[in-house]
């Protein structure tokens, strides 16, 4: 197999974990935005996560059932997709490092609103002892 | 003028030649990161196109993909590293070679 002098797009990045400037993990690449401009190379602009911009990439299937499943639930919150540059990438290992605030970002929405409404109401889950 | 595609738009699609012969379907993109004065960017410097030999009409899939690449030698799949000069994008979803297929198989033989 012949050596990767760069970075593999697919292989290295796509899917990978991404983690905030204070370490915490705060998602996985979702999709990958490229600008092209006429007479130059590809260039790799942005990072996108959520959940809509992975279903879009399954199929037109999985978004519609997306779709279902939020109406069937009648929730009309947008837990966004987040951009972030493809500048702020300070590291990419196993993970990919970020140098964002996780909290910040919409695609952590979700995240918070499970925490506030589900998560928060299971008892032992704010660490209190027995 | 720019303009922004995904990553996974590009990733799968069929390419073919200056003379519109099938090459085979991207696979990878190498990126390497290019400084300039306001900081730096990461910039696709290779396309990494997979052909599938006779399997070709079983490779839409990602999944059929990967396990014909397993088993590359015996059903005639190849790899062709193309550079990003080569590479006609103008029209993302049908992208095109400005070379022909023989000017690649030469620059590929080791």
């Amino acid at each position: 197999m012949e050596a990767m002098d760069g970075v593999q797009l697919v292989h290295d990045v796509l899917d990978a974990c991404l983690c905030d400037r204070n370490g915490r993990r705060i998602g996985r690449v979702d999709a990958l935005a490229l600008t092209l401009t006429e007479g130059k190379p590809l260039r790799v602009s942005t990072i996108l996560i959520g959940g809509a911009v992975r279903a879009e990439r399954v199929g037109t299937w999985m978004v519609r059932l997306r779709g279902a499943i939020s109406a069937m639930l009648h929730h009309d919150r947008d837990f966004g997709v987040s951009r972030v540059p493809f500048s702020a990438v300070r590291g990419i290992g196993g993970t990919i490092e970020l140098d964002v605030d996780g909290a910040t970002l919409p695609s952590s929405r979700l995240e918070r609103w499970l925490g506030d409404h589900i998560i928060g109401h299971i008892p032992g889950s704010q660490g209190e002892n027995k | 003028m720019s303009r922004e595609l995904l990553l996974s738009h590009l990733i799968g699609r069929q390419v073919r030649d200056a003379d519109g012969l099938k090459v085979g379907r991207i696979e990878e993109l190498l990126a390497r990161i290019e400084l300039h004065e306001h900081g730096n960017d990461y910039v696709v410097v290779e396309f990494h196109v997979g052909a599938y030999g006779l399997m070709e009409a079983l490779t839409g899939g990602v999944f059929a993909q990967k396990l014909v690449q397993r088993i590359g030698s015996v059903v005639g799949y190849r790899r062709f590293r193309i550079p990003w000069e080569w590479m006609d994008l103008s029209d993302p979803l049908h992208p095109r070679l400005n070379h022909t297929r023989a000017e690649l198989e030469a620059r590929s033989v080791p």
